[in-house]
């Protein structure tokens, strides 16, 4: 499985963000760099877990305001930013769903229901196809979340363990745990 | 949170429309509008400078309470333990209580009234009056009557008598040396256990082993060091058997995580 490049940074470059972040401490303008590094990636991940495009965007800019209004209190941790970004989004994210704002939506490709159906070694067909996204939402939302970042988004267990803060063997052994408890639902179903 | 909603193949966004909808200008406008931060708000200083008055009533208060205010005609005198043992072993041998003191004024300087001495329940002098003598008496009773307060260790949870447990640690993070290095799962009571499974991550899938005995195998203890420290292993199922009777029982599970030191 091909995993997402771009969270992945040399230490040069955590070193040359670190600087950025400094400087913005003591300026808010100079987050800048940082705002533009990081919008895709952030709107990306919120627009995964919604249908509204435009409130995906107004989401992706209460992150950054929070991130700024915040920024004093962010401790380096030899981890890209972005993680720290991604749990703001969660956050922001999740109080988006209690304020009825947007529906919790999980986006998949077809291919990645394949891969999938593969994996539990059934048929790939619409019938299972179906099966596995009542499963889905079956799921409870902690496990929905690792599949959803491992599966449908593609990122290492690094990354998911750092966006989690649980190391990446955690991270690795949640993520099967999450699986085989998806293939119990799937196959209750036949 | 309400049912989620799935869907298929939506059509994609380019990054180029996402570059597009970036404005940095709007975020710091929105930042700037938002209220300055300004360290902790003033509920939290009222509720903890409040907190603190109190407290400081209530100490002041459990300190003064049972103390008499000083006399204002009235000397304190500063009795050695020498002095105070004279005081009671001429009590006892039948000498007047008002010889005693009088010695024992006449040892020591005499020194005018303070308040904080007053606080500290210095024994209080004065003339024609037995009190200070029976005060004082009583304070070396109290002296040797005093306990020291031996503190109580908390870093380690005391084990309960039927808990398994491995070296004492029964959940949470264990060193991985101690979990590979002879130790065996144990409980109280007379138990030995006998057999348990523990469910691990071997490297490519989750897997379950029954494990006959007490101890956690070798090759067990090597995947738990390639590829669990830091993540929760589940010990289940642990029978264990009774010493004396033969009778088997089973134990609650463990959940634990290896670490790589305490």
């Amino acid at each position: 499985m091909t995993v997402n490049p771009m969270y992945h940074q040399t230490q040069d470059r955590l070193q040359e963000e670190l600087a950025i972040i400094s400087q913005a401490k003591e300026d808010p303008a100079r987050f800048g760099p940082l705002y533009r590094r990081y919008h895709e990636q952030i709107f990306r991940y919120i627009y995964q877990r919604m249908d509204d495009q435009e409130l995906a965007f107004d989401v992706t800019s209460q992150v950054f305001v929070k991130a700024m209004t915040n920024l004093h209190k962010y401790e380096y941790r030899g981890v890209p930013f972005s993680s720290w970004l991604y749990r703001i989004a969660k956050s922001e994210l999740y109080q988006a769903f209690r304020d009825k704002k947007a529906q919790r939506t999980v986006n998949v490709e077809s291919m990645q229901l394949f891969e999938m159906i593969e994996e539990f070694e059934e048929e790939d067909n619409s019938a299972n196809k179906r099966k596995l996204l009542n499963c889905l939402t079956l799921l409870k939302d902690y496990d929905l979340q690792i599949l959803e970042m491992r599966y449908f988004e593609r990122r290492s267990y690094k990354e998911i363990g750092e966006i989690l803060d649980i190391s990446e063997n955690n991270a690795k052994v949640k993520a099967f745990r999450a699986l085989g408890r998806l293939k119990r639902l799937f196959m209750k179903q036949n | 949170m309400d049912k989620l909603k799935t869907i298929v193949d939506r059509e994609p966004i380019s990054s180029e429309s996402i570059a597009e909808r970036q404005n940095f200008n709007d975020v710091l406008q929105k930042y700037k509008a938002q209220p300055a931060y300004t360290g902790y708000n003033k509920w939290i200083y009222g509720s903890v400078i409040g907190s603190a008055v109190v407290a400081g009533v209530v100490i002041s208060t459990s300190l003064n309470w049972d103390a008499e205010p000083p006399l204002k005609k009235e000397a304190v005198v500063n009795p050695s333990k020498k002095d105070v043992t004279n005081i009671i072993s001429a009590k006892s041998t039948g000498n007047s209580i008002q010889l005693a003191v009088t010695n024992t004024v006449e040892k020591q300087s005499l020194k005018p009234a303070k308040k904080t001495e007053a606080v500290k329940r210095k024994p209080v002098l004065t003339e024609s009056t037995e009190e200070p003598v029976k005060e004082i008496a009583r304070e070396v009773e109290q002296e040797a009557k005093t306990v020291e307060v031996i503190p109580v260790k908390t870093e380690k949870k005391p084990v309960e008598n039927n808990m398994p447990h491995i070296g004492a640690y029964y959940f949470g993070e264990v060193p991985l040396n101690l979990l590979c290095d002879n130790e065996k799962i144990s409980s109280g009571n007379n138990l030995a256990v006998v057999s348990y499974t523990i469910a691990y991550f071997n490297g490519n899938v989750e897997v379950e082993e029954k494990i006959r005995g007490a101890k956690i195998p070798e090759n067990v203890c090597e995947k738990l060091g390639k590829f669990n420290v830091g993540s929760d292993i589940r010990i289940t199922s642990i029978v264990a058997e009774d010493r004396f009777s033969g009778v088997q029982y089973q134990l609650p599970s463990m959940s634990i995580t290896p670490v790589l030191s305490e």
